[in-house]
């Protein structure tokens, strides 16, 4: 008899778990009903069962012993669980709600449209992918970190699609400086300016270094011309000639063109790296150490914004310096005949050298807009020299970044003593700064003057808004406030002609204080236009620190003065006016509502205290020059 | 007897008396109702496992308090009775692992218990046999028998403790045998 046969025979006993199941029911109904079946028929299994369940009774005996009687407190434990209830029921009801709940209560109010959408979700799943596709393909939005790659890809396409057409030239141009890390000294060395055509593959380039070097040409391959590019430019006695050298030997042009970068960082063999700094991509191309060139690092910046280039630096290892080339203008211009001229084939072999320095649109800078130009340093230096000569205040007085990055301070002024002044405050300025103020006899046509580097800032405060006949007439006695301002100042004994003259130069004063206030919001806002946060964006702090100091002084100046019309004003209101006033104050904002307030006071101040406007209701306009002084003053 | 006792409990705290819970606008009347029905059991259980009836009734009237919070904001309870039980195991577990550590709780809740033993019927050789044999006993065999003996299924048992059927039968099996020959 084998073993399964034996198994069939004698059925196997109930194991422990199995047996206390049984017991208590809780077997399925096959191993139920097998296991009754065993049990009745096994003395040794039925014995078992029963002291398990003597084991059973043992058990909840002892459990009920260990127990507390609490039968007594039961009904007060109700009683108190009650309350406990009632209070927690109110504290949950005064509670927000839970997360939870919020989360079910606002996604409640979208279960309408969700609804609609799950009817139709493979359109709407459809739908999804392709926008976060377009998301992804086409913005930054998603993107946190900054593939070099992918950024360089991007600039060469702003580039190309910015190639000059027919009847156009590109033109380039890219000042270049020395900056002594060390002590952040920037040092001008030069402009480059490189002029592309669209009916040639011809490029025209310039270079000029402020020691006065100067070198052009119209090549095929602008390579060509790197070797004289880079003499003039780093011909300095201070910049490392083993740089240049090296430069020259692999015929690197500094374009700031991507081109030109990818040669420059491929000779490199550090891990590149970027990152985005405010508005712009930094693109990070270490050298190896001892690298023949001396290069340390190059560096590409890129406008975040377009991918347009920004500028190119060369660190170098030895002496700390960095060779920055810094784009200051991109455009495309209508090819004239003097420049198809220079571009003309054939001709290239047969022109001088020195052809194209004759012309003269070619080699003359050409002054650039707020909107295509970054700010330097040298240029906060300016306006603050212009700042210190009150020059900001109203004057026709220009500053403009030119094409071959030197500056250029123009405009009109009233007279040659004035002009002198200004001239005087600007000779402490350093680097390559042209002055041409004129006086109105000096000027043909106005031609001279090129029109503002920012076409929608606001016009200069001329005459129309000045002061200039303020003296209020003595005989007529007709501005508004006249008889105001009589009664003010009368007392007993004092003749009428001397009441007349207090009046009249009270209202002199006043006009001309309104005027200076207006003047100094007027320089706020120009200041904001001309160092505007895209202008600045690569400045030293220090730089920025300077600009923020005069917006400061003009802010003082405009409270210092409010402060002195409201002093004068207030007992002229009286007491009704000047109470009511007290109250409507609020701060100023930007260069915007602070230009409008002080253009509303001026307008106020000459409506009340002059013969040049028309009579207004002067009640009500004295107690809003009030609040507008307020607002100013504040 | 214990099997008649289970399935009305079903039937009162069933699916169906959980949605009128729901339902109803005196959701703390009958939330106290229920706590008197299932006080004694869930305070025996909770005793069992902290030691200290004041901490047992705490947890408790809590889970309780848990339950009123859960049937206001319609949540879904399949079995009202070993959710309630769940819930008062976790807090029970949660109490003596805040309280330190589980060894000296347990010693001291058995000789505390012990001491409260004040039927006549047994005496101090009685009382340290009972709180040997329940020493003898491991947490999982001894909350699967007190379960067992508060007339919850094995299902239930397994439903409160995260075990399963088959387990639950070995639990009590040895806790029954390991009592046993401890006495």
């Amino acid at each position: 008899m084998n073993a399964s046969r034996k198994h069939l025979l004698v059925p196997p006993h109930l194991s422990d778990a199995d047996l206390v199941a049984y017991l208590d029911e809780e077997l399925p109904r096959p191993e139920m009903d097998a296991a009754r079946s065993h049990v009745g028929s096994c003395w040794s299994c039925r014995s078992r069962a029963s002291e398990v369940q003597a084991g059973i009774e043992n058990f909840l005996r002892a459990r009920t012993a260990l127990l507390p009687d609490e039968s007594v407190l039961s009904e007060s434990r109700v009683e108190q669980f009650r309350q406990r209830l009632a209070r927690h029921a109110i504290a949950s009801e005064a509670e927000l709600p839970s997360l939870p709940e919020r989360l079910d209560h606002w996604g409640s109010r979208f279960r309408g449209p969700l609804a609609a959408i799950l009817q139709h979700r493979q359109v709407a799943l459809a739908s999804v992918v392709v926008v976060c596709l377009l998301v992804v393909m086409f913005t930054d939005s998603l993107n946190t970190r900054v593939s070099a790659d992918t950024v360089l890809l991007r600039a060469e396409n702003y580039e190309s699609s910015h190639l000059p057409e027919a009847g156009k030239v590109m033109r380039t141009s890219v000042r270049v400086a020395r900056v002594d890390r060390k002590n952040s000294v920037e040092q001008q060395l030069g402009t480059i300016t490189f002029v592309r055509d669209s009916a040639s593959p011809l490029v025209y380039v310039n270079a000029q270094s402020v020691s006065g070097g100067a070198e052009d040409a119209t090549v095929k391959d602008v390579r060509q011309a790197a070797e004289p590019l880079l003499h003039v430019l780093l011909s300095n006695g201070n910049v490392d000639s083993s740089l240049v050298q090296y430069l020259i030997s692999q015929q690197w042009v500094p374009d700031v063109s991507v081109a030109e970068f990818r040669r420059l960082a491929g000779w490199g063999s550090g891990e590149a790296f970027a990152r985005r700094q405010g508005g712009t991509f930094e693109l990070h191309y270490p050298f190896a150490a001892n690298h023949p060139s001396g290069i340390a690092e190059t560096l590409l910046r890129v406008n975040a914004r377009d991918y347009a280039l920004t500028s190119l630096s060369i660190f170098t290892a030895g002496d700390d310096n960095e060779y920055r080339f810094t784009r200051t203008s991109f455009s495309l211009e209508p090819r004239t005949v003097e420049l198809a001229r220079v571009f003309a084939p054939g001709e290239l072999s047969k022109a001088p050298p020195s052809a194209a320095r004759a012309l003269p649109e070619l080699n003359r800078p050409v002054p650039l807009s707020y909107s295509n130009s970054h700010a330097s340093e040298a240029e906060v230096s300016v306006a603050e020299a212009l700042h210190r000569a009150d020059a900001c205040l109203g004057e026709e007085i220009y500053l403009f970044p030119m094409s071959d990055g030197s500056l250029l301070v123009q405009g009109l002024v009233d007279s040659a003593a004035r002009r002198d002044v200004i001239r005087q405050a600007l000779k402490s300025v350093a680097g390559s700064l042209r002055v041409e103020v004129y006086v109105p006899r000096e000027l043909k046509n106005g031609s001279e003057l090129y029109k503002s580097p920012d076409p929608s800032v606001l016009e200069s405060p001329g005459e129309n808004s000045s002061a200039s006949a303020t003296l209020a007439d003595l005989a007529g006695a007709s501005i508004p406030l006249h008889e105001t301002l009589y009664a003010h100042f009368y007392k007993p004994g004092t003749s009428s002609d001397d009441v007349n003259k207090q009046v009249a130069l009270f209202s002199d004063e006043i006009v001309t204080l309104a005027r200076q206030t207006f003047l100094h919001a007027w320089a706020v806002k120009r200041l904001e236009r001309e160092f505007s946060p895209e202008r600045t964006s690569g400045l030293p702090a220090a730089a920025v620190q300077k600009v923020e100091q005069m917006r400061r002084d003009h802010s003082r100046w405009i409270s210092t003065i409010t402060h002195r019309e409201t002093d004068m004003l207030s007992p002229i209101a009286g007491q009704d006016i000047t109470a009511g006033v007290a109250q409507a104050v609020a701060g100023r904002e930007n260069g915007d509502t602070l230009l409008r307030l002080a253009q509303e006071q001026n307008d106020l101040v000459r409506s009340l205290f002059t013969t040049s406007q028309r009579s207004a209701e002067t009640a009500t306009s004295l107690a809003r020059l009030l609040v507008v002084l307020r607002h100013l003053g504040s | 007897m214990a099997q008649e006792h289970i399935l009305n409990l079903s039937q009162v705290f069933g699916s169906e008396q959980t949605e009128k819970l729901r339902r109803s606008q005196q959701l703390e009347d009958q939330v106290v109702e229920l706590y008197a029905t299932m006080r004694p059991g869930l305070m025996g259980f909770a005793y069992h496992v902290v030691g200290s009836t004041g901490d047992a009734e705490d947890l408790v009237q809590s889970a309780f308090l848990k339950l009123f919070d859960q049937l206001k904001r319609d949540a879904e309870i399949q079995n009202l009775r070993s959710w309630l039980y769940r819930v008062v195991h976790n807090l029970a577990i949660d109490h003596v692992r805040r309280k330190g550590s589980r060894e000296s709780i347990q010693a001291e809740w058995l000789a505390l218990r012990t001491e409260n033993v004040h039927s006549a019927e047994y005496d101090l050789i009685q009382k340290q046999q009972i709180a040997g044999s329940l020493k003898a006993l491991n947490e999982r065999e001894r909350h699967c028998l007190m379960l067992r003996a508060e007339g919850l299924s094995y299902v239930e048992i397994g439903d409160v403790l995260g075990l399963s059927q088959k387990s639950v039968s070995v639990y009590l099996a040895r806790g029954l045998k390991k009592f046993g020959v401890a006495r």
